[in-house]
């Protein structure tokens, strides 16, 4: 920090170092020496000079002053005093007319910058107005945006299900052919191990997918695949195309230990009344509800009577029938 | 354009007993929270700036010097030599005499009875070294702040009393820096920077006789305003002068790029040519009074004015940078969107 700052703080002077640096190299201000020339030279120097020589008017002071030529020693002093001051004072109007002529310089270009500013702020109101006139247009435009964006996700998000869904609709079809290529139904009746496996599908992800497909070709192929996988197990095992055989359907069902029956009779006449609700028309259902909740001869007077259980079925029809029913109800 | 490098001095000039107003303006200065760079003294300045010099805090300087003065008005500051007394007397009562020529005959006697002292005064200095021992140690002093005292070489009593009443201007003013000298002399500089003849002995100094500064330089109060060696030895830029007569013939406009304030006495402070031996309490404290008051409203009114351009120059810097940072930023909406 320069010796003149420290000396301008003891003067208690309001100026920043840096900001007396920086404006001594762009501006010219009257010194300080010119200042202190006009209101101390003159206020102080000037009036106690003035002070002495107006008391000294006794005849002897006069003729003593004047003898040893203090009178005009005082004079010149208070003069060099005075002219001094005026100079100062002169140079220092000048300083001010400099100033003001620096403010009004300022003044032009911050007016410039004004009308400058007024002009883009008129450009950007009159392309603030073509907006608001575009406003409905615009709104328009994002709700069509919206609607399309809200679509494409709901679509995205069915597709994404779906793929998850496929996979573990197919997973359950592998299960169940798995169970029956692993023998885990050979207690029952060909027939009821159809008609169990395809209702477990069905209970599970594979009816679940088979509902979330909106599309009836993609029904035809999930329902087709079911199918040939059965036909590909269950021809080993017999002649699909040979009928079912009632009395012996009914005879090997009577062998079930009763737990097994008993479920056996309860999803199926569940089944049976879901059907029978949504206006179906249950027939392979039918035959396994009553084959399964009677004994063996009620049970084929029953099935006799039924109109809708045919008299001569194949297993190939009986699969079909029977998996029409479960992925419709 | 590079800063000149600025420093601060502040001149005491003397007036015997009336430098109780220098204490006063001390205490202003402290107030105002200015510190010098340097210091000049003549006569009774020599002896206020000597303390002044070794304390160099203006604070703790202000407060000493206002204590120092009351006791100088309550002990006996002056004192009386009374065989030299009666000799000076004599010489100088004889000089004046209508009976010039009988006064070359007690001349020649009392020049046989003094054994050639002609340089002799009546007082001695043993108050103002007392104070110098006490609040301007040599030691201190040796490091305090650059001290000038304005002397003058003694011509004898009787040119010397005829210079101190204006009737000869023969005098030549030495300042000298009294930490230049050997520490033996360094309190006789100070002393005979305020001996005046009659009253007090001159002082031998590097074998000159040295007499009071303020028989010298008497066209433009050289010798007892002593801003000169400030100015040229010690480049200070700022003085502020405290002078203790009404009309000194000091010119400020002798010191070109020099910033000046001088402080001069409100007119009516000093009412008789006996003010300088006037030690007394009730004159002590109207003139530390007086210091005091004048120094505030001459330095106020003169900072207000400093005050004024340099607030011009803060806020013209300040619509600088605002208009700068305008133009800068050159405001502008695009024309498309």
């Amino acid at each position: 920090m320069s010796k003149k700052y420290k000396i301008v703080q003891a003067f208690n002077l309001p100026v920043e170092y840096e900001t007396l640096e920086q404006i001594e190299e762009t501006h010219n201000y009257i010194s300080d020496k010119l200042i202190l020339d006009a209101v101390n030279g003159v206020n102080v120097v000037a009036r106690d000079l003035h002070e002495v020589s107006k008391l000294r008017q006794s005849w002897l002071q006069r003729t003593t002053d004047t003898l040893f030529g203090n009178s005009k020693k005082r004079q010149d002093l208070i003069n060099e005093n005075l002219i001094e001051g005026l100079n100062a004072c002169s140079q220092w109007l000048q300083d001010h007319d400099q100033h003001i002529s620096r403010i009004d310089h300022k003044i032009s270009i911050v007016a410039s910058e004004l009308s400058r500013t007024q002009d883009e702020i008129l450009k950007f109101y009159a392309q603030h107005q073509t907006l608001k006139s575009r406003v409905t247009e615009l709104k328009e435009v994002f709700f069509e945006f919206e609607t399309s964006t809200k679509q494409q996700i709901s679509y995205l998000r069915d597709y994404i299900r779906n793929i998850d869904i496929r996979t573990q609709a197919m997973d359950a079809l592998d299960l169940e052919i798995s169970r029956l290529t692993a023998n885990k139904y050979d207690t029952l009746a060909l027939p009821l191990q159809i008609y169990t496996a395809l209702d477990n599908i069905k209970s599970g992800y594979g009816g679940m997918y088979y509902d979330s497909l909106t599309n009836e070709k993609e029904k035809k192929e999930f329902q087709e695949r079911i199918a040939n996988e059965f036909i590909t197990h269950f021809k080993s095992k017999c002649d699909l195309d040979s009928y079912m055989d009632y009395e012996q359907l009914a005879e090997k069902i009577s062998t079930l230990q009763p737990i097994q029956k008993d479920s056996l009779a309860f999803i199926s006449t569940q089944h049976y009344n879901t059907m029978i609700t949504n206006n179906g028309y249950p027939e392979a259902t039918d035959l396994v509800s009553i084959m399964t909740s009677y004994e063996k001869n009620v049970a084929l007077q029953e099935v006799d009577k039924k109109s809708n259980i045919a008299n001569f079925i194949t297993y190939n029809d009986y699969l079909t029938v029977t998996l029409q029913e479960h992925l419709k109800a | 354009m590079e800063m000149k490098k600025t420093k601060l001095g502040i001149v005491l000039s003397g007036g015997g007993a009336k430098g109780a107003y220098e204490a006063g303006f001390l205490k202003a200065l402290s107030e105002l929270n200015i510190q010098p760079d340097a210091l000049a003294g003549t006569s009774i300045g020599a002896l206020n700036g000597s303390v002044y010099a070794a304390q160099k805090d203006t604070k703790n300087v202000a407060k000493m010097l206002e204590d120092i003065w009351h006791d100088m008005a309550s002990s006996e500051a002056l004192k009386f030599d009374k065989k030299k007394a009666f000799l000076n007397i004599v010489e100088v009562i004889a000089f004046f005499s209508p009976l010039a020529p009988v006064h070359r005959v007690v001349k020649t006697t009392t020049t046989i009875l003094r054994g050639c002292r002609s340089q002799e005064g009546v007082l001695t200095t043993e108050p103002a070294e007392n104070i110098l021992e006490k609040y301007a140690p040599v030691e201190k002093l040796l490091k305090g702040l650059p001290f000038y005292v304005g002397v003058t070489e003694s011509s004898g009593n009787m040119i010397d009393t005829l210079r101190f009443l204006g009737l000869s201007h023969s005098g030549i003013t030495d300042y000298i820096k009294v930490q230049s000298l050997n520490t033996e002399d360094m309190y006789k500089i100070i002393l005979a920077s305020a001996a005046l003849p009659l009253l007090f002995d001159a002082v031998t100094v590097n074998g000159k006789n040295y007499r009071d500064g303020c028989l010298s330089s008497l066209d433009n109060a050289g010798g007892n305003t002593p801003i000169k060696p400030l100015v040229e030895n010690e480049q200070c830029t700022h003085i502020i002068i405290c002078h203790l007569d009404h009309g000194s013939y000091f010119n400020r406009h002798e010191w070109k790029n020099v910033n000046i304030i001088e402080i001069r006495p409100t007119f009516g402070t000093f009412s008789s040519d006996l003010d300088p031996l006037r030690f007394s309490i009730d004159k002590i404290d109207l003139w530390i009074e007086q210091g005091y008051k004048d120094a505030v409203k001459i330095l106020k009114d003169t900072f207000a004015a400093l005050n004024g351009k340099y607030e011009r120059i803060t806020s013209e810097y300040r619509s600088d940078q605002a208009i700068q940072s305008l133009i800068n930023k050159k405001f502008s909406i695009p024309d498309d969107y």
